[in-house]
């Protein structure tokens, strides 16, 4: 099926869900719709797809909600909700990985073999892109998190710090991934290919989150 | 090396129990329910050696999803917990759904992760639909033969031990029917119950020990 259609089933299924758990268990919907999102990803950037001649890894649409969520919670509690969460999401991704990992060291058993050792295939090569998302996750949302913060102050309006926030942290948010993730693997003309892309998705998908920023503002907590 | 890495998989999620406990109290219990959750359904694909016995790999994960069930019925009321169970069905469903989106998309050429994703993925479908829908009446199950037997015996160890008695039959019976049908033949299915359902019922011993002397702590909220 064609990505592009796909990626659009993707980006509705997250926002709907992301506005869905807040609206009806708030921050705890969201901490874990954050939580499930990241283990998502480490599992979904292993597979590339090809996206208008551009390779670019799978798993970008939970990641950009991801920083949606975030500022959900940062315009409802302020920024130093986001101190916990970045906490939270470290300890819980490395241990659900850690798991998944030690889980492709194990022999598998003859029941189900073939399901069993393509299981293993997935994760063997995953240390450094999973790496990759967990460093520039990090980073991003607590750079997102005092930008976004110090645009509301200044002027309080959602869609300026959701934009100029998308702008800048994606930015570096995409250099960051691409360096970690393919430096000495890919060409530089790839790895600059991959950050246009990854880049321009994030831009269209950041943008199109104000809508559940906007929706979930009349919510009470 | 695979009974070493299964009790390095053990003391993780002891650990990650008593590490949200500490910190975050109820919404700590909340999330560590809902990553075991997920990580339990990434991990229901493989089955492993343990010893000479075939057992699903998720055995660890899902004692310790159901431990931390038990570990909020003590510390919260029952509609709280009820609706703590309606979320992760939500993120269950959530990620399925996702991760049977990932499996349609058409992978780039340099792409070799795509082929083992689709065998895990696609080709077990019927795991997608069934995990999600097991663990939720697992759960609401669980719910009720807990409160059922905490009013014969008020005792933490006895409680929790009895409650899996039932509960991990049930389960163990409707889960494997319902993927292995067609897949596995009656006597490997028949196997794959009591196996798995034996390991959890001893993982259960050791949680249920470890809880009773958790308990004496009181949960923050």
């Amino acid at each position: 099926m064609n990505s592009t259609i796909l990626l659009v089933l993707e980006l509705v299924l997250c926002l709907i869900t992301q506005t869905f758990l807040y609206k009806h268990y708030k921050t705890a919907g969201l901490y874990s719709y954050i939580i499930i999102c990241l283990i998502l990803t480490s599992l979904m950037s292993l597979k590339t797809i090809t996206l208008y001649n551009f390779d670019v890894n799978l798993g970008i649409i939970p990641f950009i909600t991801v920083f949606t969520s975030s500022n959900i919670i940062i315009q409802k509690n302020g920024p130093d909700a986001i101190k916990q969460l970045i906490l939270t999401i470290s300890v819980t991704s490395i241990i659900s990985y850690a798991i998944l990992y030690l889980v492709q060291l194990q022999e598998p058993s003859n029941i189900n073999l073939f399901t069993s050792a393509s299981y293993d295939n997935i994760f063997v090569d995953s240390l450094r892109m999973y790496f990759a998302n967990f460093v520039t996750t990090l980073y991003s949302l607590l750079l997102n998190a005092k930008l976004y913060y110090y645009l509301k102050k200044m002027k309080n309006n959602i869609l300026i710090s959701n934009l100029f926030s998308t702008i800048i942290i994606h930015f570096l948010a995409s250099i960051l991934f691409g360096l970690i993730a393919y430096v000495f693997i890919k060409d530089p003309i790839d790895i600059i290919k991959i950050i246009m892309i990854r880049y321009l998705v994030s831009l269209i998908v950041g943008l199109i989150g104000t809508i559940p920023i906007y929706i979930t503002k009349k919510v009470t907590e | 090396m695979n009974i070493i890495i299964y009790l390095g998989i053990l003391i993780i999620s002891i650990f990650s129990i008593q590490l949200a406990k500490k910190y975050l109290g109820k919404l700590g219990l909340t999330i560590t329910f809902i990553v075991m959750s997920t990580v339990s359904f990434l991990l229901a694909f493989k089955y492993i050696t343990l010893s000479t016995i075939n057992i699903n790999s998720n055995s660890i994960t899902y004692v310790t999803m159901f431990t931390t069930l038990y570990m909020l019925l003590e510390s919260t009321n029952k509609k709280e917990v009820k609706e703590i169970i309606n979320l992760n069905f939500i993120i269950n469903i959530f990620t399925a759904m996702m991760l049977y989106i990932m499996t349609y998309y058409t992978q780039s050429l340099t792409d070799t992760i795509s082929i083992n994703m689709k065998n895990v993925f696609s080709s077990n479908y019927q795991i997608l639909i069934v995990y999600p829908l097991t663990t939720l009446l697992s759960n609401y199950l669980l719910i009720r033969v807990h409160e059922k037997i905490k009013k014969l015996y008020d005792n933490h160890f006895i409680t929790t031990v009895t409650t899996y008695l039932l509960i991990g039959i049930i389960e163990g019976i409707i889960y494997t029917l319902l993927v292995y049908n067609q897949i596995l033949n009656t006597k490997t299915i028949i196997l794959v119950i009591l196996s798995t359902y034996m390991v959890r019922l001893i993982l259960t011993v050791i949680y249920s020990l470890f809880l009773t002397l958790l308990s004496k702590k009181k949960v923050k909220s």
